[in-house]
């Protein structure tokens, strides 16, 4: 398995949260890592909170997370994936069939408003799907929200989620950001967040939120997985 | 709207400085120039920079040359250290895959291997000898290597070669987000080696030729002389 140490050390961190009835959890990874650092979260929820979870695929196409979880073994059969971005990318993939497709990321503050939405699947099937209720919510990328809105528009549906989630003890949300680049967008969910976790460049660290201020990420490679590869 | 672009050192001494401190994360650049003007020198230095940083990288080969020819040369630069080989950076010969297979097979074993290495860099290491295997298909092809390249999360480099009197591939330079030229210029009996960027989304980049030396110490060099 992949990040076999970093899956362990976020299941963990998860289960803690689960039995204190936290369930807010604000990652800080390098941007250029954010796909690792996703995968590593998705993981790690689906086997610890459940199977049932919602991906938000706003930055890319959502296939692409679903290729890498299939290429890393990882069980996403009952996932829902939410696409605002396919629709105008310019990509035509094989449809999975729990997917999805929003017109534009301009639709995204609506389902934050809601908390739910009109699922429409490739097979024509409709379903209400209550975010809320999903055993997570997770978004790529969380930061890709303010391209789309202003920076007090996004805060404010972001709050507004976050909170909805603090009131539902059976809901989860992880949120992964670079606290470098967007340090004003990281401080305000870290705000309303339970837990801190800083993946640096991927490898993991949990960081107290009272010494987060001082805390600088660690600088070292996750794994040395690889080889010379001839075809 | 908060739109701030994240940057990657080119790891060419001199070149970000003239484009507004590195490339941008995610994108897909073409370095275009005719043999000798030292793109796969570029390419190398591009990769060792990310893995000196951490990063993961892939430079996968085509046709030009086997990749122990190539790793054999480029050894003898001194900013090549052997210990990131097989490690953060990991080479992939798809020369084969490109003669037997068609586009779709070659962007799909593109993206297994892309998936499954998870790398902030790649190079196509040259672009342009694809063209003679899928001449029909060739610009859908570069539209969508392009397109799932920038989605996987990465800055990849394309090296392209140039006809002779041509300044870079067209039918790549219109799907690329940067393009920087290598190329050379006879002044009196002298050949000098030049490097101009033609184009870089989103950057704010020097324009205009610029001197480079090629040392053993760091491959490509800009220097502060402006032609």
């Amino acid at each position: 398995m992949v990040y076999e140490t970093e899956v362990i050390a976020m299941r963990d961190v998860i289960s803690q949260m689960m039995k204190t009835s936290q369930n807010r959890l604000l990652v800080n990874t390098d941007r250029v890592y954010l796909a690792k650092t996703n995968l590593i979260t998705l993981k790690s929820l689906l086997e610890e909170r459940g199977p049932r979870g919602i991906f938000l695929s706003i930055n890319r196409p959502y296939h692409y997370m679903a290729h890498l979880l299939r290429i890393h073994k990882v069980d996403y059969e009952e996932m829902l994936f939410i696409d605002a971005v396919s629709k105008i990318s310019g990509e035509r993939k094989m449809e999975w069939k729990q997917t999805t497709f929003l017109d534009s990321p301009f639709q995204i503050p609506k389902i934050f408003e809601d908390l739910q939405l009109i699922g429409k699947t490739p097979d024509g099937s409709t379903s209400i799907i209550k975010i809320i209720e999903s055993d997570f919510v997770v978004i790529d990328d969380i930061s890709a929200i303010f391209h789309y809105n202003e920076l007090g528009t996004g805060k404010r549906f972001l709050k507004e989620f976050l909170d909805a989630v603090a009131s539902n003890p059976k809901s989860f949300t992880a949120f992964a950001i670079d606290r470098e680049t967007q340090r004003d967008v990281y401080e305000f969910l870290a705000d309303s967040s339970d837990r801190l976790v800083d993946m640096g460049n991927a490898a993991f660290m949990e960081v107290p939120k009272e010494l987060e201020e001082e805390h600088a990420p660690m600088a070292r490679p996750s794994d040395g997985e690889g080889g010379m590869i001839h075809e | 709207m908060n739109d701030a672009i994240i940057r990657r050192s080119s790891g060419t001494p001199g070149l970000d400085e003239m484009i507004s401190g590195g490339f941008p994360f995610p994108s897909v650049l073409l370095v275009a120039g005719s043999a000798g003007t030292g793109k796969t020198t570029f390419a190398q230095k591009f990769l060792f920079e990310g893995a000196k940083n951490g990063e993961q990288c892939i430079f996968f080969t085509t046709l030009s040359e086997p990749t122990q020819w190539m790793l054999r040369f480029s050894s003898q630069f001194e900013f090549v250290d052997p210990e990131y080989f097989g490690r953060e950076i990991i080479y992939i010969d798809i020369g084969h895959d490109i003669r037997e297979s068609g586009p779709h097979e070659i962007l799909d074993i593109l993206d297994e291997k892309i998936a499954a290495i998870m790398p902030q860099r790649i190079v196509i290491d040259p672009i342009t000898v694809v063209c003679d295997f899928i001449e029909n298909n060739y610009r859908t092809f570069l539209f969508d290597l392009v397109t799932r390249l920038k989605n996987w999360d990465c800055v990849t480099v394309l090296t392209g070669e140039v006809a002779p009197g041509q300044l870079y591939p067209p039918e790549i330079a219109h799907a690329v987000d940067g393009i920087i030229l290598l190329m050379y210029s006879h002044e009196g009996d002298e050949r000098r080696k030049y490097i101009e960027v033609l184009k870089m989304r989103g950057t704010n980049h020097v324009t205009g030729k610029q001197s480079i030396d090629i040392t053993t110490e760091e491959g490509i060099v800009v220097l502060k002389s402006k032609f």
